[in-house]
C-alpha cells in the first residue's frame, strides 16, 4: 500500500504538470488579455496597452511566461487578479465556500439514491421500482438547469399573483445576509435539483448492483442460514454494491466543482464556476488558470482516496 | 395488460405534474386588469448649448514676456467662473421625507473599488457614488439636464491659454466624511502616486504626455498645489476641452492612504472597503458577487446629501432574475447598462409597479458596419454606397432593437448639440438605386455574381461580428440578405469579442467588414483620434486628410459656433462617403418603481447610473 501511495502521489504530480502546462498554453492562445476591455475607448493609448502588457509579463513567449508562473506556483502563490488585485487563492477561497455548501447539500441529499436503489432492487417489478424508473428516465431527459428556471419563474409568479412565497427569488439581499434560515432557504431549490442527479444516478447504478448481487451464491447462502434482512444488506450487498458507486461519487464530486457554473449563474451563488467564467470572459488569466490547477488538484486527490477506499472496502484489492 | 396498467398510472401522473409546473410557469398569473407600466419619454436631443461654462477673452495688457515684440501679448485669460453648481444642501420639492432604501440590480458587477483600477461602467457607477467623481469627472461634471460644464470639486477655473495651464480653485469647505478637509494636496498626492510606472495606472499614457512627450500628444506634463484650494494642470495641448482634459485625478484621501500598498487590497483595506470618501454616499459594505450597500453621507460637501437612506445594488444572474425581483418589489430600480438588452425592455414595459424611462442619451451608444479599405474593391466609393443603399436603418431599430434606436449618418450621434441634420446625408434603403449605381460604376453580374468594372468576379467576403450578443448576428444576417441581391456572397463569422478584436487589429487583418458599436462621448470633436490611431481603433484603415485636419482644427477652437460648424463638415464628409456604414444610435432605458419619487429623466439618465451626475441624490420614497 505505501509504494501504492507514493507511485499515484508522483503520477498525480506529474499529471498535475501537464494539465497547467497544457491549460496554461490553451488560455494564453486564446484571444484576449487584460488590456482588451480598453480597446473600445477612443481615449485609450496604444501606449497603455502595450505598457498593460509589459506589467503583466504578457509580452514575453508564453514558454517563458509559464515557467515564471510555475516557479511562483511551486511556492503557492498563483500571482493576482488583473481585476481585483487580490491574490488568485484569496479569490478561490472565496468563492469556495459558495460552490462547497451549494455541492454539498445536493450531494448528500443525492446520497439518499443508495438506499432508494436498494429499496426498488428488493422490490423489483413492482409498482415503486416502475414509478422510479419511468421518473428516472423523465428526469435524465429534462436539463436540471431547466427545470430551475422553470421552477424558479412559475414561485416568483405564484408569490406575486398570492402572496405566498414558496421558494426565494436568486440574489442575496443584504438585510439576509446575516439570516441562516434565509440562506437555508435558499439553497432549497438548488439542493434539490443538485440532488435530483443523485438520486437518478446512485439509484440506478445502485440497483444494477444489487441485483447483481443478490443473485450472487453467497448472498442466497446468507439468507438461507437465516441472517436477517439487515444483515444481509449491511454485511454481503452494501459492501459488494459500494465499489461503482464509490467510483461514481469519486468522479461526480470533481465534476460538480467544476461544473457547477450552471447551478451558480441560474441560483446567484457566486462560487468557483462564477469564478471561472468571469475570469475567462474578462481574460483574467491568472483566476482562470489557478482555478484549473485548483479543480485538477482537488479532482486528482478525490480520485486518489476513492482508491485507497476501494481497498478498504474490498479485501480482494490489493495494490 | 396488468402490467401495462401498473407502468401507466406513474407516468400519466408523472406527466401530470409535469405540465402543471409548466402551465403554471407560462400562464400569466398577474392580474388581468394589470395596468401597463407606465412609460416616460425623457428629454432626447438637447438644445443648443455651451459646452463649456468659460469664455475666452484676451486683453492687451501689460505682460510679463521680454520676448520680441512679434510675440503676443496676451498672457492670460479673465478669470472665469463655474455656472452656478448645487449648493450641498437638499433642495426638492415640498414634500419628500428623508429615510427608505432604494435597491437596484445588475447583472455585472464591478471588481474593485480601487479609482484607478477602475475601468469599466459597473466600477465607476460604485466608485462615483461614493468618492463623488471619477477620473474626467472630478473638478467639474456635466449638469444632466443642459449638459453645461459646471463646478463638482471646484467652484471655477480659469485657463492661460498661452502657458496652456488650467488652475482649478476648490469649493470652499468640502470635507472627507471624516471631517478633515478636502485640500488640493489631497489632488497632488494622488497624482503623484497615480502616476508611478509600478502602479501600473490604465490611463497613464491617456492622460500624462510622456514617454517621450511630442508636440502632437495631449495629456498633461505638469501638476502643482500652489496653495490649498488650487490646483493647476499643465496640458501639452490646447484643446477645446481643455478643462475636461486636465481634470483626470481624482482625489484619494492622503492621511488614509498614505504609507499603505497602493494596488494590494489585501494590505490596503481602503481600497475595496473605502471608510474616508467625499460623496454623497458612504461605504457600508460589498459582499462580493451579491451585494453592495451605501448609506447616506450625511456630511456630504460636495454634493447634496441624499434623501434616502441607503442604496443596495444585488448582482443577479441574468435579466429574468432581474424582472423577477423588480416584478415582485424585491428590487426597486435597473438600468439598461447594468446588462439588461433591447429585448426586456418590452417586457419592463409589461410591469404594472413601474415606469419606464426611455431616452437618448447624448453619448449615445451607436452601431456600424466598417470597411476594410485595403480590400481593394471597398476602396471604390461606388461599392461602397450601393452596399449602403441596401441597408434599412429603420427596419434595424425596429427589428433588431426593438424600437429603441434611431439610425445615424456619421460619427456624431444625432442627440448631441453638433448633431447637424442638414448635413448629413440621409440614407434610405433603395435597392434599385444601389443596383443603378454599381451598374453605372461598371459592374455586371454573372450567375449571381458581381463582377468588378476589370472583369473580376467579387469573392466570397467575410463578415466578422461578435457572439457575445444576438444584435450584431442579425446585423450581420441583414447585410448578408441584403448583399446578396447585389450579387456579394458574405460569409458570416460570429466569435467572441476578444477574437473579433484580434482579427481586426492585428496582421493579415483577415477580414472584409466587421459590425461594432462605440460610445459617443458628450464631446464628439475627440472621435477625430479615432482616425489616427492605427489598426488599434482604425481597423478599417480609413485614411481622410480633410476630415483628420478638420477634427484637428476643431479640437483647437473654443468658440461654439465655430466648433460646430467644423462639426457640421465632419459630418457632411462622413456621411457621404465615409469609414463605415452607418447604423442606429441606441435609446437607453431604466425601470425604476412607482415608490419612489424624485426620478427626473435628462439627457444623461435618470441618476441610477454614474452616467447621469446624479448618483440618485434627489430620490425619495413616496
Amino acid at each position: 500500500m505505501g509504494r501504492f501511495i507514493v507511485r499515484r502521489a508522483i503520477q498525480s504530480l506529474l499529471l498535475l504538470l501537464a494539465i497547467s502546462f497544457i491549460g496554461f498554453m490553451i488560455i494564453h492562445l486564446v484571444p484576449g488579455g487584460p488590456e482588451v476591455k480598453y480597446t473600445l475607448d477612443p481615449r485609450i493609448k496604444p501606449e497603455d496597452l502595450q505598457r498593460i502588457r509589459e506589467y503583466y509579463g504578457l509580452n514575453d513567449p508564453i514558454p517563458v511566461q509559464y515557467f515564471k508562473w510555475l516557479i511562483n506556483a511551486v511556492q503557492l502563490d498563483f500571482g493576482k487578479s488583473y481585476d481585483s488585485l487580490y491574490p488568485v487563492t484569496d479569490e478561490i477561497m472565496r468563492a469556495l465556500p459558495n460552490t462547497l455548501i451549494l455541492i454539498s447539500s445536493g450531494l448528500i441529499l443525492g446520497l439518499l439514491g443508495v438506499p432508494l436503489g436498494i429499496y426498488i432492487a428488493k422490490r423489483r417489478g413492482s409498482t415503486a421500482d416502475s414509478t422510479v424508473r419511468v421518473l428516472t428516465v423523465i428526469g435524465s431527459s429534462i436539463p436540471t438547469w431547466w427545470l430551475g428556471l422553470i421552477i424558479i419563474l412559475f414561485t416568483s409568479n405564484f408569490a406575486i399573483s398570492t402572496g405566498i412565497k414558496i421558494l426565494p427569488l436568486p440574489g442575496f439581499n443584504a438585510e439576509n445576509k446575516d439570516n441562516l434560515l434565509y440562506y437555508i432557504w435558499q439553497l432549497v431549490l438548488p439542493s434539490l435539483l443538485i440532488a435530483l442527479t443523485g438520486w437518478l444516478t446512485y439509484s440506478r447504478i445502485t440497483r444494477s448492483q444489487v441485483l447483481d448481487v443478490l443473485s450472487q451464491d453467497y448472498v442466497r447462502t446468507a439468507i438461507s442460514k437465516g441472517l436477517s434482512d439487515q444483515a444481509v444488506s449491511r454485511n454481503h450487498i452494501l459492501r459488494n454494491a459500494l465499489i461503482p458507486i464509490i467510483t461514481t461519487f469519486g468522479t461526480t464530486l470533481p465534476a460538480f466543482i467544476g461544473g457547477s457554473v450552471i447551478f451558480e449563474q441560474i441560483f446567484g451563488f457566486p462560487g468557483i464556476g462564477k469564478l471561472t467564467i468571469d475570469a475567462l470572459t474578462r481574460s483574467d488569466y491568472p483566476i482562470a488558470i489557478g482555478v484549473l490547477i485548483f479543480v485538477s488538484t482537488f479532482s486528482v486527490v478525490v480520485l486518489f482516496i476513492c482508491d485507497i477506499l476501494y481497498g478498504i472496502v474490498d479485501p480482494r484489492v490489493r495494490y | 395488460m396488468r402490467n401495462v396498467r401498473r407502468s401507466a398510472f406513474p407516468l400519466l401522473a408523472a406527466l401530470s405534474l409535469l405540465l402543471t409546473i409548466v402551465l403554471g410557469a407560462c400562464g400569466d398569473s398577474t392580474p388581468t386588469t394589470a395596468v401597463p407600466a407606465t412609460t416616460q419619454a425623457v428629454a432626447t436631443v438637447p438644445p443648443a448649448v455651451p459646452t463649456a461654462a468659460f469664455n475666452s477673452t484676451t486683453t492687451a495688457a501689460a505682460t510679463t514676456t521680454t520676448t520680441a515684440a512679434t510675440t503676443s501679448a496676451t498672457t492670460t485669460v479673465a478669470a472665469t467662473t463655474a455656472a452656478a453648481t448645487a449648493a450641498p444642501t437638499t433642495t426638492v420639492a415640498a414634500g419628500p421625507k428623508k429615510g427608505g432604501t432604494v435597491t437596484m440590480v445588475t447583472s455585472l458587477e464591478s471588481k474593485s473599488m480601487h479609482p484607478y483600477n477602475c475601468d469599466d461602467t459597473y466600477c465607476i457607477a460604485y466608485i462615483g457614488r461614493v468618492y463623488g467623481g471619477y477620473s474626467g469627472n472630478t473638478m467639474q461634471k456635466r449638469d444632466p439636464k443642459t449638459l453645461e460644464v459646471i463646478g463638482n470639486f471646484a467652484k471655477s477655473w480659469t485657463v492661460d491659454k498661452e502657458a496652456k495651464t488650467v488652475s482649478y480653485t476648490l469649493k470652499d469647505g468640502i470635507t472627507w466624511t471624516d471631517g478633515k478637509p478636502i485640500t488640493s494636496d489631497d489632488f497632488l498626492w494622488t497624482y503623484q502616486q497615480a502616476t508611478k510606472k509600478e502602479n501600473n495606472w490604465s490611463r497613464y499614457a491617456q492622460n500624462i504626455c510622456a514617454d517621450p512627450c511630442t508636440a502632437d500628444k495631449n495629456g498633461a506634463v505638469g501638476y502643482e498645489a500652489p496653495d490649498a484650494k488650487t490646483v493647476k494642470v499643465k496640458m501639452n495641448t490646447l484643446t477645446f476641452d481643455i478643462v475636461e482634459k486636465a481634470d483626470f485625478i481624482l482625489p484619494l484621501p492622503r492621511h488614509v492612504w498614505e504609507g499603505k500598498d497602493w494596488l494590494d487590497p489585501t494590505k490596503n483595506p481602503a481600497i475595496d472597503n473605502p471608510t474616508v470618501t467625499s460623496g454623497p454616499w458612504a461605504f457600508k459594505e460589498w459582499n462580493k458577487n451579491k451585494n453592495w450597500t451605501v448609506v447616506r453621507n450625511d456630511k456630504s460637501t460636495v454634493w447634496p446629501v441624499p434623501l434616502l437612506d441607503s442604496l443596495t445594488v444585488i448582482t443577479v444572474a441574468d435579466a429574468s432574475v432581474g424582472f423577477q425581483k423588480i416584478k415582485s418589489g424585491e428590487a426597486d430600480a435597473f438600468e439598461n447598462i447594468y446588462g439588461f438588452s433591447t429585448q426586456d425592455e418590452a417586457e419592463a414595459e409589461t410591469l404594472s409597479n413601474s415606469t419606464v424611462y426611455k431616452w437618448l442619451p447624448a453619448n449615445a451608444l451607436w452601431q456600424h458596419i466598417s470597411f476594410n479599405f485595403r480590400r481593394s474593391f471597398e476602396a471604390d466609393p461606388a461599392f461602397r454606397q450601393a452596399l449602403t443603399w441596401v441597408i434599412d436603418r429603420q427596419a434595424l431599430s425596429d427589428k433588431v432593437y426593438n424600437k429603441l434606436a434611431v439610425p445615424m449618418y456619421s460619427d456624431v450621434a444625432p442627440s448631441s448639440d453638433k448633431y447637424d441634420d442638414k448635413a448629413v446625408t440621409k440614407w434610405g434603403y433603395d435597392p434599385a438605386k444601389a443596383k443603378q449605381i454599381l451598374k453605372d460604376a461598371g459592374y455586371t453580374l454573372k450567375d449571381g455574381k458581381l463582377i468588378d468594372p476589370k472583369g473580376v468576379a467579387i469573392p466570397k467576403l467575410k463578415f466578422v461580428y461578435s457572439s457575445d450578443s444576438p444584435e450584431p448576428g442579425k446585423v450581420a444576417a441583414v447585410a448578408q440578405q441584403e448583399w446578396k441581391d447585389l450579387g456579394i456572397e458574405l460569409d458570416l463569422v460570429g466569435v467572441p469579442f476578444n477574437t473579433v478584436l484580434k482579427t481586426i487589429q492585428g496582421e493579415p487583418f483577415d477580414f472584409d467588414f466587421v459590425t461594432l458599436g462605440w460610445s459617443a462621448g458628450v464631446n464628439p470633436e475627440s472621435f477625430g483620434d479615432v482616425w489616427k490611431a492605427g489598426p488599434s481603433l482604425n481597423w478599417g484603415n480609413w485614411v481622410n486628410k480633410e476630415v483628420n485636419d478638420l477634427y484637428a482644427t476643431a479640437q483647437r477652437e473654443f468658440d461654439a459656433v465655430k466648433r460646430k460648424a467644423l462639426m457640421s463638415q465632419i459630418q457632411a464628409l462622413e456621411s457621404k462617403d465615409g469609414p463605415y456604414i452607418y447604423l442606429v444610435a441606441q435609446t437607453a432605458f431604466a425601470v425604476v418603481n412607482k415608490r419612489i419619487g424624485g426620478v427626473s429623466g435628462t439627457p444623461l439618465g435618470i441618476g441610477a447610473s454614474y452616467l447621469a451626475n446624479d448618483y440618485a441624490t434627489s430620490w425619495y420614497i413616496k
